[in-house]
């Protein structure tokens, strides 16, 4: 066991610390738009602390490193492509200030403003699959991290990890985003203090030559280029920074933090700002599996490597810290997503299947129900799925189920006049389709016929799914346009 | 040390430098940016409140 007991110490003041807050931020909540959005009053500087903080969970580091030991450098090709994606949303505002003037909560509500009622369901249910599907394998990895940087069984780890949920769950179901907002600002001080232990101790045992002579010797050319890499190249970096931009834009449990901002100018500088940490939060991570790979070799589980390298470098007393701020990002990033999709499910679907909404108080209680719901389904799921190639790619592919027609139905929602419902239902569907053709036939890759086995590549279903849900969105509506005509959203409001 | 392994090296300590330095300057103004939003809660949920008490003193 590398834990000793002034690590210990830290970890448990700083969970039982990070409860306290949270349960003492639950007083600050007096109606829904506190609960979902803070009351929408969060300044800049804390809206950046916790919109980065939810972009960076203990499952963006594992996975980046894992990018890192296995191909080298080349992945480094990621990290500009978040800071583009992400500066390119903040700068333009591209959907994030619109939709921010509109004092929507949930990306679906948007769809019933431009379109109907079942455009919003629709979306509310392909949103909260991909977005929980997605979410699914974050505490198998965080169980990874733990056990190796710790040194336990994982018998034990079942039980950290189950406790770690129920504290977030807690402190999100009361508190809601007040919660969600004061904890994550504890978390990214934390994190980004257990991210700075990390780097210091690897470069302090783990020599640079040796990591450039291990990437070149390991993977050559494929290693520093990403252009000639098997895993990336063209096709892939055009749907990385789409995605990109998708995500930045409309991946609710970042967005509902531009939409909790004091004003839309606010929620832009709040992208803009967060973009400029975006290489690092990916670069960072990779590093520290290209130092694994340097210093392990190319036989260890790509996974597991770069904990286990932080478990052998990181002097004691440090370690717990490290630990701390490892957990600091999980909670975080838990807290917010389980509010994002409680409160889609909630919103979006739930009550979209009733004639009329529920009143604020039975929103906030059924979302308080499906929070606890989606982290009881985060435990089961989380232990028996078997991840597809690298978590990077689950991920983002699980990703595109939803953000592809997303961004097909708010990107020409807000500035197409002739996008109608039939291209909304065309955009989610076929938005949809590759990814899940993906997720069903990548097991069986072998034994598909040619036309079929092109989905099991994950470059082309990406992209595929963004080409798709645009095609779906024009045609659609293109074709219908007597049939079905368009519906304005001026102020907030439904001008048919 | 191979040249293209250098500029990502560079490209790396730049990116994390920028990280690092957002982060430190973000700690100490989100916390004033904390003490705001919280005191505004609660100077609402007192005004809010207000209203309430003198409703019921007219009833009296």
């Amino acid at each position: 066991m590398t834990f000793s007991i002034i690590d210990w110490i830290i970890l448990v003041a700083y969970l039982v610390f990070t409860v306290g807050v949270g349960l003492w931020a639950k007083r600050y909540v007096e109606d829904l738009s506190g609960y979902m959005v803070a009351g929408r009053r969060v300044k800049l500087s804390l809206g950046i602390a916790t919109f980065a903080a939810t972009e960076i969970g203990t499952i963006t580091l594992m996975y980046f490193s894992e990018l890192g030991y296995v191909s080298g450098f080349s992945c480094f090709i990621i990290g500009i492509l978040g800071l583009l994606g992400y500066m390119v949303v903040g700068k333009t505002g591209f959907i994030i200030e619109p939709l921010r003037r509109l004092k929507v909560m949930t990306i679906p509500e948007f769809y019933q403003l431009r379109y109907s009622r079942n455009v919003r369901l629709l979306g509310g249910i392909i949103l909260f699959l991909g977005g929980v599907l997605n979410m699914g394998i974050f505490l198998k990895f965080d169980g990874i991290f733990l056990s190796e940087v710790m040194g336990f069984g994982s018998d034990a780890l079942a039980l950290i990890m189950t406790l770690m949920l129920v504290i977030v769950i807690l402190y999100t179901i009361l508190g809601g985003m007040f919660s969600v907002v004061v904890t994550d600002y504890m978390q990214f001080v934390v994190l980004t203090v257990g991210m700075f232990v990390a780097v210091i101790a690897v470069l302090l045992h783990v020599d640079l030559s040796a990591i450039s002579n291990a990437v070149v010797g390991q993977y050559g050319e494929a290693g520093v280029n990403p252009l000639v890499n098997p895993r990336f190249g063209w096709m892939f970096i055009v749907w990385i920074f789409i995605s990109n931009i998708a995500a930045g834009s409309l991946w609710q449990p970042g967005t509902s933090k531009a939409l909790a901002s004091e004003s839309p100018q606010i929620a832009k500088k709040v992208f803009f700002y967060t973009s400029l940490t975006f290489a690092g939060r990916a670069m960072i991570p990779m590093f520290l599996g290209v130092a694994a790979l340097a210093f392990f070799g190319p036989n260890e589980s790509p996974a597991a490597a770069m904990p286990k390298l932080l478990g052998i470098v990181t002097p004691r007393g440090f370690l717990g810290l490290l630990v701390a701020g490892m957990l600091a990002a999980s909670m975080s990033t838990y807290s917010a997503y389980l509010l994002a999709w409680s409160s889609v499910i909630t919103r979006d679907v739930i009550a979209c299947l009733r004639p009329d909404d529920f009143d604020e108080k039975t929103t906030i209680y059924i979302t308080r129900i499906f929070a606890g719901l989606i982290g009881l389904f985060l435990l089961i799921f989380g232990l028996w799925y078997k991840i597809p190639d690298t978590a990077f790619q689950y991920l983002f592919i699980t990703g595109a189920m939803y953000t592809a027609g997303a961004l097909g139905c708010v990107a020409a929602g807000l500035y197409w006049s002739r996008a109608n419902s039939v291209g909304a239902y065309s955009s989610l569907l076929l938005g949809a389709l590759a990814p899940v053709l993906f997720l069903l036939l990548e097991k069986s890759r072998e034994t598909l016929p040619a036309w079929l086995a092109v989905f099991t590549d994950v470059n082309v279903s990406g992209l595929l799914s963004f080409a798709l849900a645009a095609a779906g969105m024009y045609l659609g509506s293109i074709l219908t346009q007597r049939s079905c005509p368009p519906r304005a959203v001026i102020g907030g409001k439904i001008n048919e | 040390m191979n040249s293209s392994v250098i500029i990502w090296l560079i490209i790396f300590t730049l990116a994390a430098a920028s990280f690092f330095v957002i982060a430190v300057i973000v700690s100490i103004k989100g916390f004033a940016d904390l003490q705001t939003l919280l005191q505004n809660s609660e100077r609402r949920d007192k005004s809010n409140a207000k209203p309430e008490k003198e409703v019921e003193k007219t009833s009296e």
